[in-house]
């Protein structure tokens, strides 16, 4: 038996690969707690005539009553003590692809076009810049837990919650934490005994809160993000248990300017252009997103730093 | 700039040129360089801990990222630290031990990735992990205390060892159940005695009584 057609024999009728037709999502973080109540917004810079936006604390209904005799005048009560600001900046964040048009017609993958798919990308790219500035803020509490160098314990957990009841802030509370410091809790639940209990995230509960959502605990929800920074030349990662409310964030608008050309990409704070450079024979695809995030109480945070 | 291009050209020259390589594989970290901005160390003096065996701050970074905490437009930090200064933060300067500066920068994707001084980058089949001189840290802690005299106040210190008493007991407690709770009892028990021990007022070397020569008497 000879020249039997193989596939080898097909020779030059063959191609070496083929794309199968699906994007398959490489493995990243792309958590972001962008939209969660827990951040207070204080609101957008625009028409305001500054980048910074301030807020107000107010406490006067703090202020304690006290004894006056019969008679007597009551003396007046200085307010300043009792009311408060924090403020937040914003800045632009941005990010932009330069698609050549070879590019973009060979591109394999229907029915969006390669610009079309990394514009989509824009929005992931905002959420992830939003999450990286939370967790800047989480290694910044005054009040700590844990040791250097030591795993994260249930009993960390619980100084980190007595800190903040301690404090008088309100629940519900949030933790932020490392993916290392969820395994090193995790592995100290495993021996705990009594009703405590993980309450691990479930396909649904994930589908409404995020890929970063790990689950519940003690009546918190726990979210885990890469981001979350170093602490202690990298001895140490620095999460944080935190009310709601512990952190503001504000941003701003872009307005469109349709008569400049380019396509705008929906509306709202993330502003996605496509801008056509013919000579190049290419088009860019910019995203653009102004925000700004900051410690809006500093008591209503506890930063948790524990073996990395 | 990078562009996404269906294929590369090269030039072609008669004359020799010096061989450069590709721009995709010149050799830069697996890490973007916007996940590792520049900072700048924050000390405040209710943050102390106990690093290597010693009282040292327990310091944050302050990104100099525009937008992050205060940082301004063009990344100017004046703002951020003035108003983390109101909350009693302390900047520590980047020359306050002149020439080593505690932050240091890696060519990345996309430009410079800083690290720590004391953070041991290595690239392990590709895969960037990262350690810590723990011990060189808090020796330079040490030494920046010493500069800017920083001592930790005793009622910090007292609140961080009952802390860490209150955890004992209960890691204490659970002990016979759990085997970790234990182990990890046992070291705390060593640190709080250490950290006890630190506590202890140095004693003074003991200086023998000389005995004073009465003056003679003027016959």
């Amino acid at each position: 038996m000879a020249d039997e057609v193989t596939f080898s024999a097909l020779s030059d009728a063959t191609v070496a690969a083929t794309l199968h037709q699906e994007l398959l999502a490489k493995l990243g973080d792309r958590h972001s707690l962008w939209g969660h109540p827990a951040i207070y917004y204080a609101g957008s810079v625009n028409g305001t005539g500054s980048n910074v936006r301030k807020f107000t604390l107010w406490g006067a209904d703090l202020a304690p009553m006290a004894a006056v005799s019969d008679g007597s005048s009551a003396s007046n009560t200085a307010i300043g003590s009792y009311v408060g600001s924090g403020s937040v900046t914003v800045a632009r964040q941005a990010l932009m692809f330069t698609s050549t048009d070879l590019a973009g017609m060979t591109w394999g993958f229907s029915p969006a076009t390669l610009v079309e798919k990394i514009a989509e990308s824009m929005a992931t790219a905002a959420k992830r810049r939003f999450q990286a500035l939370l967790c800047d803020i989480v290694d910044g509490f005054t009040t700590t837990v844990g040791s250097s160098g030591v795993d994260f314990s249930v009993t960390n957990w619980f100084s980190a919650k007595a800190a903040l009841q301690s404090a008088s802030a309100p629940g519900p509370f949030l933790a932020i934490l490392h993916p290392q410091q969820l395994n090193d809790l995790q592995a100290s639940l495993r021996a705990e005994t009594g009703p405590m209990q993980f309450v691990p995230a479930t396909a649904e509960l994930m589908a409404l809160k995020g890929q970063g959502y790990a689950g519940m605990f003690d009546g918190v929800d726990i979210f885990t993000s890469s981001q979350v920074p170093t602490a202690n030349a990298g001895a140490d990662r620095a999460g944080a248990l935190m009310s709601y409310g512990a952190v503001a964030f504000a941003d701003g608008l872009v307005t469109p300017q349709v008569a400049v050309g380019g396509i705008a990409i929906g509306s709202g704070p993330i502003y996605v252009e496509i801008e056509r450079d013919a000579g190049m024979g290419a088009n860019k695809i910019v995203g653009n997103y102004f925000v700004g995030v900051s410690k809006a109480q500093d008591l209503m945070g506890v930063s948790i730093i524990t073996d990395s | 700039m990078a562009f996404t291009t269906s294929s590369t050209s090269t030039a072609s020259h008669l004359s020799p040129q010096p061989a450069q390589p590709p721009q995709a594989t010149q050799e830069v970290l697996p890490a973007y360089a916007s996940e590792h901005p520049y900072f700048t160390l924050l000390y405040h003096p209710l943050r102390w801990g106990w690093l290597s065996g010693r009282w040292l701050p327990i310091l944050r970074k302050l990104s100099l990222t525009p937008g992050s905490q205060n940082v301004d437009k063009q990344g100017d930090p004046s703002m951020a630290i003035a108003i983390e200064s109101q909350q009693g933060w302390v900047a520590v300067p980047h020359t306050v031990l002149p020439g080593e500066d505690y932050v240091v920068a890696y060519a990345a994707r996309g430009g410079l990735a800083h690290f720590s001084r004391w953070e041991k980058l290595k690239l392990l089949g590709g895969r960037l992990t990262t350690s810590s001189d723990e011990h060189g840290y808090a020796d330079y802690l040490e030494r920046v205390c010493a500069r800017l005299g920083w001592t930790p106040d005793p009622d910090v210190v007292e609140g961080r060892i009952t802390a860490l008493e209150a955890e004992c007991v209960q890691d204490e407690a659970a002990a016979p159940t759990d085997v970790k709770a234990a182990h990890r009892a046992k070291l705390a028990r060593k640190v709080i005695d250490a950290m006890r021990a630190s506590l202890q007022p140095v004693e003074e070397p003991v200086v023998e009584d000389t005995v004073i020569p009465s003056p003679r008497r003027k016959s």
